[in-house]
């Protein structure tokens, strides 16, 4: 008969098993991985540019083909390089059995890590169905969701598809930044409008991006509305296009936000240039005089070198 | 030609050696600032391609180990878009372009055969 603390061993002894296994076996993965690239990794490299910029004939998929590792390669060329045609990347996945790998990878409860991985290569082109879990609050399966928003050639169509899940303001900026590869990010201005939350982040994640001042009112009328959910988001986007930051609702806007939101706001005013006069005005009604010291002693200090005056050498 | 690769990623390595593969086929990497430096002032290259910045800001003289070259040497600097002051920063620091990421083929491929 067992007993209760020798179950409790065991179960701990399994663990650790389980957990040694895992970690041996990501070991040799890893080695396997190194291993093939070092060997085959610059002719495999030479072979996909030169097919994607060269008009070079599509390589032959090796013999003993690593896919991890060939997938990383795709994705590093893939991510320094931009003016390949998808469509090429596409067939060149196919051929390479990376289309069937990648369909294993995602298929299923994945781990955030790999999913976000395999995205990154999915953003080139290679198609693969994305019938993940729908669970609430799964990085994985709503990033890979948001992805294939980016497919659709239609900006609206892609935005309600994308305002159908809730996204973080995170998820969406990822969303848009890879859409941006493809599609030119043009007019944003219908999603700005949107009664629709989502609808909106994703067009100031947009506006974040390009920072195109023709959605200048759009993200001041934002900024005066005050709305909870899109306050960050639209402050960032008022920085973004470097408008002015000394209005009555910007510090309206600020003083809704949480301590550690309105510092982290202030240090991205400082790092974008803002002038510290323009920082000092915005923290007049700062509640907290250690934050406020901060942003102007911060402010002070990054333009302490620009504000004095040149040493005049005399010859 | 005789060109030299630093990213610390190896596929970023592989994928930008292939890249310039049509240019020349005399091509070293590295994957360290260290290596950087070694290689530097054991052989003259004609081109430096770097992916990130961080060896110009961090206060060690490889720029001054790169450049041993003189002017014929080219330092191109490959990263993510960044803020203005940065690449004003990297500019001064001796590099001789700052091509931001995803950069198109040919144009790093023509930067790289202008004299």
């Amino acid at each position: 008969m067992i007993t209760f603390v020798e179950s409790i061993l065991l179960l701990v002894g399994c663990a650790l098993a389980v957990f040694v296994w895992q970690e041996l076996m990501w070991d040799v993965r890893r080695r396997a991985r190194r291993q093939w690239l070092s060997r085959h990794g610059s002719g495999c490299a030479s072979h996909i540019c030169g097919y994607l910029f060269d008009d070079a004939p599509i390589p032959l998929p090796e013999t003993e083909c690593n896919h991890e590792a060939l997938l990383e390669l795709l994705h590093s060329v893939c991510t320094l390089t931009s003016g390949y045609d998808p469509r090429r990347v596409a067939l060149l996945s196919r051929r390479m059995g990376l289309d069937d790998y990648l369909q294993r990878r995602t298929r299923g409860r994945t781990r955030c890590t790999r999913a976000v991985y395999s995205l990154l290569a999915l953003q080139t082109g290679i198609d693969v169905d994305l019938r993940l879990p729908a669970t609430g609050d799964d990085l994985a399966s709503q990033t890979l969701f948001a992805l294939s928003a980016t497919r659709l050639d239609d900006t609206d169509a892609a935005v309600r598809h994308l305002a159908a899940r809730n996204l973080s303001p995170t998820s969406a900026a990822m969303a848009v930044e890879m859409r941006s590869r493809r599609y030119p990010l043009s007019d944003y201005s219908e999603a700005l409008h949107s009664a629709d939350t989502m609808a909106v982040r994703i067009g100031l994640a947009a506006v974040r991006r390009t920072a195109n001042p023709e959605m200048t009112f759009e993200v001041i009328r934002l900024v005066d509305t005050c709305n909870d959910e899109l306050l960050e988001d639209s402050l960032y986007a008022l920085v973004a296009l470097r408008l002015s930051v000394v209005r009555q609702s910007v510090a309206r806007a600020v003083a809704h936000l949480g301590e550690i939101r309105r510092t982290r706001f202030y240090r991205h005013l400082v790092v974008e240039g803002y002038s510290s006069q323009a920082i000092e005005l915005l923290c007049r009604n700062e509640p907290s005089a250690a934050i406020r010291d901060y942003a102007i002693s911060l402010g002070e200090s990054h333009k302490r070198r620009l504000d004095q005056p040149q040493k005049q050498t005399v010859l | 030609m005789k060109i030299l690769i630093l990213a610390v990623r190896p596929t970023d390595r592989y994928a930008l050696q292939g890249l310039v593969a049509p240019l020349c086929r005399d091509v070293v990497v590295t994957d360290s600032v260290a290596g950087l430096e070694r290689m530097c002032l054991r052989h003259r290259f004609d081109a430096v391609i770097s992916v990130g910045f961080e060896w110009l800001t961090s206060g060690r003289d490889t720029a001054v180990a790169v450049r041993r070259g003189g002017r014929d040497c080219r330092v191109l600097v490959l990263s993510e878009a960044c803020h203005e002051q940065a690449v004003l920063g990297v500019v001064e620091g001796g590099v001789g372009q700052y091509l931001s990421l995803p950069v198109e083929a040919h144009r790093l491929r023509r930067k790289l055969c202008r004299r």
